[in-house]
């Protein structure tokens, strides 16, 4: 009986955690070429909005895929050209966004919908996919091997990102612009592009977070749905101290704390439930308290601080 | 093309003018109202009609005008305070969290208290509003003061923690009988009293222009001057100063507007809601950023932007009801409104000279 639960809060804890890996795996590629992308939560929304539209009305998931990662890559263009080229404030004008695109999506999905009391759900979502002979393992074939598609890419994504950042030269490339973007300039690299170039593909990365949450977690949309993980996904990348294999174990603790809540609301507890749902915000408070007690910082050297070219 | 890039160039300087800004702002702010009046054609055929409605129906009568005040006050208070944070530089982005906070220490005392005087319990409500306030503010404070903690994740992360403890005690410790989604009226001994007989202009106004009053004073201290300096280059002021300067900075001006916000939230419950429910906090803390950010940070400016935003949320109601328009299109003028407030702040630093010759660039 216990080991059920166990593996099925095991199980819960791998699927909480991709909207909070995928997430703050592309910050860091946006941060470690030096520029905050504080709209996350903002590209977040837009990722699940979109995928669900479209999955909506096309009846296709995979089309709703394409349009959310088209679309949150548009968002992270023009974030990349306000901030980087214009030069406008990284922070406040990534919470601009999120406040704009908060109030459009909830504004456009009552459009569409109206208020109706049942939440429309879109027919075509994202399975889970059992690999062959893995799934046969008995505890980790139920928690690793039986899970969406989402979690493998996520699997492959890391792999890429710390052979990417440790053996490739746009990975080092990308490293210099957010250390010391007068070096890399010296070195021909154009700075500014290489940032936008990371911005885009940290939306990008969102744009994935947020069809899972609204194409495989749930199959519909509601707009408070993403609930703060863009910040967390934020905090997060300071948690693993903006290196790739810290910042996926961090999120599956997230995940871990986002289950065990769940699993314990459902089984009436003496906690309140509500001290349960706290438990993710909270503890990214904590985190970010003890990441700070460590002695070296990993933070980029120019994070936040607008390049502006010679050229 | 290329003969007017050589003619002409873009520089950017570090300050502009007053009425450059305004004249930047005016029209971004109408090229925001063009783009919004694009989204209302999908919805009505007559969008500045709407418009039109939503400004009259908030003004319309004595007890609407008493309305959009009542609505623009919360958006004041915030909006006061938390310009104070971003003139330090700090993005204090809890305001909703110590809204409710507010709002739960003047329950607290206008739940428990019966007996007290009127003349006591209400000044006790104020205080309880701005410690809790201000405390909830200090905790974020203390970690960006301290261990320079980034407060924009630490003040995000509090506001759901308030909002799921608010919930908890909607659902736990001041369950009414009746319903679930709200706690029992507040004593009648705590209820602020109303400043003109026969409408609901209360006892917040007096502190909104106390508030008013206090923030014009602290920009023009030698605090103020501080804060300015922290907010232009913190490293810079913490060099000319001492360490313990910069906590001092940050440690009041989250705690000010910490215990602002709390009034607002105060002003919530003892003003005209009389009770504790979800809907004391109408994402105050972030309509306060807008108010401060369109106001230029400008306290005077500030009220005027609040009464803007408290018009529109205040008619949107009504424009709902007679031209058909739903009223979260606000939601979306909003954001757009501060966007094009931070958009202004930086375009217009940029000009356009005339190139003198020489240097070919």
């Amino acid at each position: 009986m216990t080991e059920t639960v166990l593996i099925s809060l095991l199980a819960m804890s791998v699927r909480m955690a991709v909207p909070y890996w995928f997430s703050s795996l592309g910050e860091m590629y946006s941060q470690k070429s030096g520029v905050l992308n504080i709209g996350l939560e903002g590209v977040i929304t837009v990722g699940a909005f979109v995928s669900f539209m479209v999955a909506f009305y096309s009846g296709s998931c995979w089309l709703g895929l394409a349009a959310a990662v088209a679309a949150c890559v548009v968002l992270g263009l023009i974030y990349g050209l306000l901030v980087i080229y214009l030069g406008m404030d990284q922070p406040i004008t990534g919470i601009a966004l999120n406040l704009l695109i908060l109030g459009s999506t909830s504004f456009l999905y009552r459009l569409v919908f109206g208020t109706t009391a049942i939440a429309p759900t879109s027919s075509s979502t994202f399975d889970k996919v059992a690999i062959p002979l893995l799934s046969k393992i008995p505890w980790l074939g139920e928690i690793l091997f039986h899970q969406y598609a989402f979690v493998y890419l996520a699997v492959v994504l890391l792999i890429f990102s710390v052979y990417f950042f440790r053996r490739t030269k746009a990975g080092i490339v990308i490293i210099a612009c957010g250390e010391n973007p007068s070096a890399a300039e010296t070195r021909g690299v154009g700075v500014n592009r290489v940032r936008l170039l990371c911005v885009m593909v940290s939306a990008a990365f969102s744009a994935v977070a947020g069809t899972y949450l609204s194409l495989a977690q749930l199959s519909s949309f509601s707009v408070d749905m993403v609930a703060g993980r863009g910040y967390i996904a934020f905090a997060l990348v300071i948690f693993g101290k903006w290196n790739a294999e810290n910042i996926c174990i961090g999120a599956l603790l997230f995940g871990f704390l986002e289950a065990l809540a769940l699993t314990l609301q459902a089984s009436a507890s003496v906690v309140p439930y509500q001290f349960l749902l706290m438990l993710p915000y909270a503890f990214t408070v904590l985190a970010l308290i003890v990441t700070t007690f460590k002695r070296r910082s990993a933070r980029p050297s120019c994070l936040g601080v607008r390049y502006r070219t010679s050229r | 093309m290329k003969n007017y890039r050589r003619r002409y160039k873009i520089i950017e300087q570090d300050h502009c003018t007053l009425a450059k800004r305004i004249v930047v702002l005016a029209a971004l702010l109408l090229i925001c109202l063009g783009l919004h009046s694009l989204i209302m054609l999908t919805m009505t055929d007559k969008p500045f009609e709407a418009y039109a409605t939503l400004a009259k129906s908030a003004f319309s009568n004595t007890y609407q005008i008493v309305q959009t005040l009542l609505r623009s006050l919360p958006i004041m208070l915030v909006g006061l305070g938390v310009s104070l944070c971003l003139r330090a530089g700090i993005l204090n982005l809890g305001g909703n969290g110590c809204v409710v906070a507010g709002a739960i220490g003047a329950c607290i005392i206008g739940l428990n208290y019966e007996a007290l005087p009127a003349a006591v319990a209400v000044p006790l409500t104020v205080i309880a509003a701005m410690v809790f306030g201000g405390l909830w503010s200090a905790v974020a404070g203390f970690l960006r003061a301290k261990f320079r903690i980034s407060e924009i994740y630490v003040t995000v992360m509090l506001n759901y923690v308030m909002t799921y403890f608010a919930s908890f005690l909607l659902t736990n410790v001041w369950k009414s009988q009746l319903n679930l989604d709200y706690s029992d009226q507040i004593f009648t001994n705590s209820h602020w009293p109303a400043l003109l007989s026969g409408t609901d202009l209360h006892l917040g106004f007096v502190f909104l222009v106390l508030a008013f009053l206090v923030v014009v004073f602290i920009n023009r201290s030698p605090m103020g001057y501080e804060i300015r300096a922290h907010g232009l280059n913190s490293s810079a002021f913490r060099f000319k100063m001492k360490d313990h300067d910069s906590m001092r900075i940050v440690m009041f001006v989250m705690i000010f507007s910490g215990a602002l916000a709390g009034l607002a939230g105060a002003s919530q419950v003892c003003g005209h809601q009389y009770r504790f429910s979800s809907d004391v906090n109408n994402d105050f803390g972030f309509t306060g950023i807008i108010a401060a950010k369109l106001g230029g940070l400008n306290p005077v400016a500030i009220v005027v932007a609040s009464l803007f935003l408290g018009m529109m949320e205040s008619g949107s109601t009504a424009m709902q009801l007679l031209t058909g328009v739903p009223d979260s299109m606000v939601d979306v003028l909003q954001g757009m409104l501060l966007v094009a407030a931070i958009l202004a702040d930086r375009v217009a630093r940029f000009s356009i000279v005339k190139n003198e010759g020489g240097e070919e660039t």
